[in-house]
């Protein structure tokens, strides 16, 4: 065999699947190349799952090939800041949490707010209290009653300094007062596991990154940082903060695809359809959603603009107030929450 | 436990502890980029006025890494410093020159060429070039340096598997791989 | 044993269907291609076909992405023992003596050997996986911080005494170079941008794959042009598919090899190349004819091809048992079984018991398909050896430029590629193993991260890092390593032993 021939075997794989998806609606737009999706971060991620799963829904809907690229480093700014220099023809997108694409340009990253992007969302995730199965601590009460009796006694795991488990964290800590010791992993996963080893007491990662362990009783969830109860299969429900502490400001962490502004009209007018007509009713995506923990978020345009502003403004100030932001975020448009 | 290779190298290499002239040098250079990095460690924030812990700033594991290095380039140099008076040994002749044609090759692709013209023909233009300055070469040094008839074919030769093998890179990486190509 | 009752069925129905024989022919041979290119990875192969795979059936895709994996990781020992490249980073111990084979013409029993070297590996660790999963993944959960740091150093500090000769003061200094290499750019802690200057490249990193291919592609395409006149080599193996007196011979170091790369492999951000080095170092310490190491011996040739090779499933054990990756390629993995409605993690053995033997008959298949394909494609592969020097090396060049790109479609990392293989060029005429540098830059995330979090952890307490026992064992065997290289040191213990082996009674004074 040849290069040649593993070459066909390929192309001939993918025709099989091109004709699989070739039940496309009629569009104004029909993309005449693959579409490139850069994700910032590693292969394997939550941002690179979700996204191959709307990846794949996106290909049936447009009737073309889409590529999901990963370009990691640099908290996900150097992925994010190909897509936004690439060429503005609609054929390069990016994904990831609203939330960082909100706060490169506080953190003197990137220069580009989240206006500057037209937001195609797709899952919600919240996060949850979680503490090892063998730590004394089986109720929220007591675990804000540690945090205030011996913060150095609460170590808390999270994905890092803007993640959602770090942002959690001290939204409660910001509502509830006393203190605790931040030990930062490389990811959700490796912060969830250092719980369940032991090395932390805590972790603050979203439920996603924690449902399996929670499922499996070596994690005891406390509470989601949310609203209102968690309902997780297989465990049962989680109670909300609200029912503990008053004041935590409470801002699901968006996730979706995000296309620069600068792409033609009709593409974002072929998006606005598709987000419409087939993401919101994804199969694929709602069981993607309630498998993992995760809200199902079809939301695009105005609407998804104004849902992931808390998360900025949230995220923004906690960078702020620690002294990690460049920029003050009053300067950049982005006010602090009430 | 039997091995049963018993084997020698074609080019049998002088063991790495024989302390060369370069080796001198460049425990010279290891302490000043030890020291650099230290430096540059020593300057980087400490992270403590936001009440983290002092061993957690970034630049412990760097200073560490940096002193190490200082540590090692000294005792190299210490090693070594009785060969700084004894010559470099003579390469081979003409390896100067084969190592620069490579490197000006190589770069003149890869650095110059490459998102300035179409991948697939800096690709071909560089494998042409390539092939034909040192086949002919190769050639002269075995002592069969080609003329006329037989010159012109290997051309041909060299530019089909140029323009074949540049077509077909390019093709399985834009249409298998799906990179978009500089 | 309702075990082998599901691994039983599963195996039956993958052999019973065209369509998977045909699913798993391909992917492995793709696999195979993909890792023997230098620049192409098993992470990035995986994720290609995770997207390609997506509306297929689960079982299916995941057996396709096995594939692709065990694959990659094999057919990176095909450029290592052809062309000194190391077409993926686990196969950097492989080249040490594949390549000193290949030269003396023996290249088809170097890759017949390797080949039964990665099979035997790929069937300890498919062993482990399918016996004790739960148990070895939960103890993966006793590797914390402290344990992380140890290991990251002791991998380091290994990797640069087994690749020199004489004592091991340049294979450190290059180990600590690619240490300081992965310092650069933004740190995981503070979000702190190291030695970055401002540029927004430096800032991401220097790319592990763009660095390795410039350190032993381009470097090595340097060398191969610098020498006067290049013989290209005949191969004079008498046959290539390995006797079995000939595998049987390293049956000890295959065993050990395999569970040294099955425990690698289960350890999170260590993975396959850890596995290839730790079983080098270990066969190479067992074994009497130590000179020969390095210089092509088939002992180190097997112990490294089958240690990258058992960490595969040593890596997908902790994906099933505790939905945590042991290697790069094992996350996308992860990631892919997400993705089709697999949940791994500890519930795995309750909610989708068979799935965890179906996983170790997926495994046994590519093991197959990598034993059977990999020995066909020995024959055509050693005609690479004899393609004169002129067009081989521009090929390869031209793949090394493309495969960096590739990786994340950067002109930065085209740059990266070449600036390391000035350096690795440059290191090499001095005699500094590259290995070691490479080794550097995979582990000096590891390092720093766990350095810090430990001592955040401990509230700046050094001791914390003694006192656990494996952190211990493994701080013990630095230390060790390091006394051992202090000259005076050496003599005196080397002395001792001798002379307490000869006769105590005439020690001198």
């Amino acid at each position: 065999m040849s290069i040649k021939s593993v070459t066909g075997l390929f192309i001939g794989a993918g025709l099989a699947l091109g004709a699989a998806a070739g039940t496309a609606a009629a569009m104004d737009w029909k993309p005449e190349k693959p579409i490139n999706i850069i994700v910032p971060w590693s292969a394997g991620g939550s941002t690179d799952q979700v996204t191959r799963v709307v990846a794949a829904e996106l290909e049936k809907a447009l009737g073309a090939t889409v590529v999901v690229q990963n370009q990691p480093g640099a908290s996900g700014s150097i992925g994010s800041k190909s897509a936004l220099e690439s060429e503005p023809d609609g054929y390069t997108w990016t994904a990831g949490a609203a939330q960082d694409l909100g706060t490169y340009k506080v953190l003197g990253m990137l220069d580009t707010s989240i206006g500057d992007w037209n937001l195609y969302l797709d899952v919600a995730n919240v996060a949850v209290i979680g503490v090892n199965a063998d730590s004394p601590y089986q109720t929220m009460d007591d675990f804000l009653k540690a945090m205030k009796d011996d913060p150095n006694a609460i170590s808390v795991a999270t994905a890092g300094l803007n993640s959602g488990g770090h942002n959690a964290m001290e939204a409660l800590k910001s509502a509830a007062g006393g203190g605790y010791k931040h030990v930062t992993y490389d990811g959700g996963n490796p912060a969830v596991i250092a719980t369940v080893s032991g090395e932390t007491v805590a972790t603050t990662q979203l439920a996603v990154e924690q449902a399996e362990m929670i499922r499996a009783k070596r994690i005891r969830p406390l509470a989601v940082l949310n609203g209102e109860p968690l309902v997780l299969e297989g465990y049962g429900e989680i109670p909300p903060i609200t029912d503990f502490v008053e004041g935590v400001p409470i801002a699901p962490n968006y996730f979706g695809v995000f296309v620069p502004g600068t792409a033609p009209a009709e593409v974002v007018a072929a998006l606005d359809k598709v987000w419409a007509d087939t993401i919101a009713n994804s199969q694929a995506l709602k069981d993607y959603a309630a498998g993992r923990g995760a809200v199902f978020a079809p939301f695009y345009g105005e609407d998804a603009q104004k849902r992931v502003l808390p998360a900025i403004q949230n995220n923004a100030y906690l960078l702020f107030d620690a002294g990690k932001a460049k920029v003050d975020p009053a300067t950049v448009g982005i006010e602090r929450m009430k | 436990m039997v091995d049963d290779t018993g084997v020698t190298v074609a080019e049998a290499s002088p063991p790495s502890d024989q302390p060369t002239r370069a080796d001198a040098l460049m425990g010279i250079v290891f302490v000043f980029f030890g020291l650099i990095i230290t430096f540059e460690a020593w300057r980087m924030p400490r992270m403590e006025e936001f009440g983290s812990n002092i061993w957690s700033a970034p630049g412990v594991v760097p200073g560490m890494i940096g002193i190490c290095l200082t540590l090692m380039g000294f005792f190299l140099f210490m090693r070594s410093r009785q060969a700084l008076n004894i010559a470099p040994p003579k390469g081979e002749p003409g390896s100067r020159l084969r190592v620069l044609i490579t490197l000006g090759l190589c770069f003149g692709f890869a650095f110059v060429a490459v998102g300035l013209i179409p991948f697939v023909l800096a690709a071909f233009l560089f494998l042409f070039s390539f092939i034909m300055i040192f086949d002919l070469q190769d050639r002269r040094v075995e002592g069969k340096p080609l003329t006329g008839n037989a010159l012109v074919k290997r051309i041909a030769l060299a530019f089909t598997v140029a323009a074949v093998a540049a077509w077909t890179i390019t093709t399985v990486f834009e249409d298998v791989f799906f990179v978009r190509l500089p | 044993m309702s075990g082998l009752g599901f691994f039983i069925d599963a195996l039956g129905g993958f052999l019973t269907s065209p369509m998977t024989l045909f699913n798993v022919a391909w992917a492995t041979f793709l696999g195979i291609l993909v890792g023997s290119l230098p620049g192409l990875t098993a992470t990035l192969g995986i994720a290609l076909l995770t997207t390609l795979t997506f509306r297929m059936d689960g079982t299916q895709a995941i057996l396709i992405l096995i594939c692709m994996y065990v694959g990659a990781i094999y057919g990176g020992s095909r450029s290592a023992i052809l062309l000194n490249i190391p077409g993926t980073p686990a196969n950097a111990a492989t080249a040490l003596d594949g390549f000193p084979l290949a030269r003396s013409g023996k290249a088809g029993k170097a890759m017949g050997i390797a080949t039964a070297g990665s099979f035997a590996g790929g069937l300890i660790g498919m062993l482990a996986l399918a016996l004790v999963a739960p148990v070895l993944g939960d103890f993966a959960l006793s590797f914390g911080s402290y344990e992380f740091f140890w290991l990251a150093l002791f991998g380091v500090l290994i990797s640069g005494q087994i690749t020199t000769t004489g004592d091991a003061l340049k294979g450190w200094i290059a180990g600590f170079i690619g240490l300081f290499v992965a310092m650069i750019g933004q740190e995981g802690i503070h979000s702190y941008q190291r030695f970055s200057y401002g540029s927004s490249d430096l800032s991401g990193g220097i790319g592990l794959l763009p660095a390795l291919v410039g350190a032993f592609g381009f470097a090595e395409i340097l060398t191969v042009m610098k020498a006067r006149g290049f013989q290209s080599v005949r191969d004079a193996s008498d046959r290539i598919l390995p006797r079995m007196g000939d595998v049987w011979r390293h049956k000890r170091t295959i065993v050990r090899s395999g569970l040294i790369g099955t425990f690698m492999g289960l350890l999170p951000g260590v993975g396959e190349d850890m596995g290839a080095w730790m079983s080098y170092a270990a066969a190479k310490r067992a074994s009497k004819v130590k000179e020969t190491f390095g210089k092509g011996s088939l002992d180190g040739l097997m112990a490294a091809e089958t240690g990258n090779n058992a960490a595969v499933p040593g890596a997908i054990i902790p994906v099933l048992t505790l939905a945590v990756p042991g290697s790069a390629p094992a996350a996308v993995l992860l990631a892919a079984m997400f993705i089709h409605g697999i949940r791994p993690g500890p519930m795995i053995m309750i909610e989708f018991p068979s799935f965890v033997f179906e996983v170790v008959a997926m495994v046994a298949m590519a093991m197959f398909a990598m034993l059977i394909i990999g020995l066909m494609l020995t024959r055509p592969l050693l005609m690479v050896l004899a393609v004169p020097r002129a067009y081989l090396m521009p090929l390869i060049f031209t793949l090394c430029t493309i495969g960096s790109f590739a990786i994340a479609g950067r002109i930065f990392d085209i740059y990266v590629m070449l600036a390391f293989g000035l350096i690795g060029f440059a290191l090499r005429e001095m005699k500094y193993p590259m290995a070691p540098l490479v080794l550097g830059i995979v582990l000096g995330d590891l390092l720093d991260k766990s350095f810090r979090r430990g001592m955040t952890l401990s509230d700046g307490d050094f001791v914390a890092f003694l006192t656990r026992p494996i952190s211990a064992f493994l701080a013990l065997a630095c230390l060790l390593m390091l006394l051992g290289a202090i000259p005076p040191v050496r003599r005196r213990v080397t002395a001792l032993f001798s002379s307490l082996r000869k006769k105590p009674s005439e020690t001198p004074q």
